[in-house]
């Protein structure tokens, strides 16, 4: 008896807890589509989105936020399955050592994480004339943030696998590229898909590593928003380019995810 | 044997690129700010030559006209902020992470994907969406006016309720998803026999249940404490112009009105706390013996 309150306590605090999570994104959504000055009830127009498409300022913010998000994704994903397979063989000393280096892009605060490369690239263009401010230069700092995340996901999957198998193709004088096709990329290929798709949500979703590792000409959907709440506040046009950034991140993370837990 | 150790050996060769990239694009840049935190600013704010103390005495308030307590209310500032948000998404946490794992396992995983999503959205459109719902004449606003909390021309935001109200929802996930682990991995039975020899609710909480979840309490506070200490963009969004925050006050060193020297220091600052945050959480997790979840 005593127990069922508390369940039903529990219950509705959930629910709550659930409705602080998703009414402010659902508002977002919503007000996309109000007229301005006015709510919902005085009729919903696609005029906002229809504003987006016409301006190539938003246009390029958007090409140049997925340029990003997959020209540092690819290379993460690499590196980092690299880095996983290495892990692999390690002892367990030096594999915590290397624990240190992997986490430590996740637990940089990104204000330091993104004024740090900007300084260094910044030396870096004033010495050799190389990586000038701009878009090579926010791929760079996508690719560190992003690495250790598809690191630590591959590996997870890595210790799963039965180190048997793979001596057990040995036995049968298969060599290393048999591991790989046989073995390693069919059980790996969902974890490789997912990463690749969870750190390319990450790479569209920053701010601050790309704020501060940016040059004048490559604004990316996040700085766009941020600089035109600063200017204007909230306004519909904002409604609407957010609407689009949190459903593309939402569907292309899900989609990771559901692809990992996929073979399971 | 020998065969076997060089086949690892170069196996383990394959993490090379990967640390390496990691350790000429983030260690070796982070390092800059040490040399550059004892230089001189030049008039473009860039460091210059000679090398000086000068920095740092600003950091600590000695500006050109005396002493002043501005920069250690700003720290203080910020870590409570990181303090405050993480006490409150534990709250928030705890009972949510229960009732997940409670719940039919059929539910579990939408569930928990439920309470993921929300982090997969970029940081300023979160805060937006609270800057939409606290603004002037919404429901929130004209409520907590109701009640008196607030003047009626008035919204909920800026302020620092605001601020803190975007953090818990920033970093709410990160708080559930370790604690909802370490109840997964609870045994349950041991509640049921502390309630058999008559313990209080509040004996079985504190002394069943939660040295059982500790570990993902720390995994959480881990996640929680130093993003939300060095979080700038939801202060500089939501908080107004009173509530400067380290983060805010290093960035306005490299944007706005430069002064790299001063804001170098004041990043080494930053980094300072941030490891000596993470060093006590880790001897709180050694001290209570609670599994590193979150290590390899």
């Amino acid at each position: 008896m005593k127990s069922n309150i508390y369940r039903t306590m529990s219950q509705a605090f959930t629910g709550c807890a659930y409705l602080f999570l998703y009414v402010p994104l659902l508002l977002v959504f919503l007000y996309s589509f109000a007229q301005l000055g006015e709510g919902l009830s005085a009729g919903l127009t696609t005029q906002w989105y229809a504003d987006l498409l016409s301006s190539a300022d938003i246009r390029q913010a958007f090409v140049t936020s997925i340029l990003l998000a997959g020209l540092s994704a690819i290379p993460a994903t690499i590196l980092g399955t690299f880095l996983a397979y290495g892990l692999s063989a390690m002892r367990t000393r030096q594999r915590s050592a290397a624990s240190y280096l992997i986490y430590l892009p996740i637990i940089t605060p990104s204000i330091i994480f993104g004024i740090a490369d900007m300084i260094f690239f910044n030396y870096i263009n004033r010495y050799t004339g190389l990586l000038q401010a701009g878009l090579p230069t926010m791929i760079l700092a996508h690719i560190t943030f992003e690495l250790p995340y598809v690191a630590l996901l591959v590996y997870a999957k890595l210790r799963t696998i039965d180190p048997q198998l793979i001596d057990a193709i040995h036995d049968l004088y298969g060599n290393q590229g048999k591991v790989l096709r046989h073995l390693l990329l069919p059980v790996l290929s969902p974890t490789l898909l997912g990463g690749f798709l969870l750190v390319f949500t990450l790479s569209l979703d920053d701010l601050v590593i790309s704020f501060f590792t940016a040059g004048p000409s490559s604004v990316t959907v996040p700085i766009y928003i941020y600089g035109a709440i600063a200017k204007k506040g909230v306004t519909p046009e904002i409604n609407a380019i957010a609407s689009i950034l949190v459903l593309a991140s939402i569907a292309i993370a899900l989609a990771g995810t559901v692809m990992r837990k996929e073979v399971k | 044997m020998s065969t076997d150790s060089t086949r690892s050996f170069r196996k383990a060769l394959f993490s090379a690129p990967g640390l390496l990239w990691i350790g000429l694009f983030l260690v070796l840049p982070t390092l800059l700010f040490l040399p550059i935190a004892f230089a001189s600013a030049n008039p473009y704010g860039l460091p210059a030559l000679p090398i000086t103390l000068d920095t740092f005495k600003e950091v600590v308030g000695f500006m050109f006209f005396g002493w002043t307590p501005a920069n250690i209310m700003i720290v203080i500032r910020s870590i409570l902020q990181g303090l405050i948000t993480t006490i409150a998404s534990l709250i928030v946490a705890f009972p949510v992470a229960y009732f997940i794992s409670q719940s039919r396992s059929y539910l579990k995983p939408l569930l928990l994907v439920l309470i993921i999503i929300p982090s997969w959205t970029n940081q300023v459109v979160r805060a937006y969406a609270w800057m939409e719902l606290l603004g002037p004449n919404t429901m929130l606003s004209q409520l907590a006016a109701a009640i008196g909390w607030i003047r009626p021309d008035m919204s909920l935001y800026p302020s620092g309720v605001a601020v803190l109200i975007g953090l818990v929802y920033s970093y709410l996930p990160y708080m559930v998803i370790p604690i909802y682990a370490a109840m997964e991995g609870m045994e349950w039975s041991l509640c049921e026999a502390a309630q058999d020899l008559y313990a209080s609710p509040i004996a079985v909480f504190s002394r069943v249940i939660l040295p059982q979840t500790m570990g993902g309490i720390i995994v959480g506070t881990i996640l929680v404490l130093v993003p939300s200490f060095s979080n700038y963009i939801i202060p500089e969004l939501m908080g107004g112009n009173k509530s400067l925050m380290l983060g805010n006050l290093i960035a306005n060193q490299f944007s706005s009105t430069p002064d790299w020297p001063y804001g170098a220091a004041l990043s080494v600052v930053l980094i300072g706390i941030s490891f000596i945050l993470l060093l006590i959480l880790k001897l709180l997790t050694r001290l209570t013996g609670s599994q590193e979840g979150a290590m390899l």
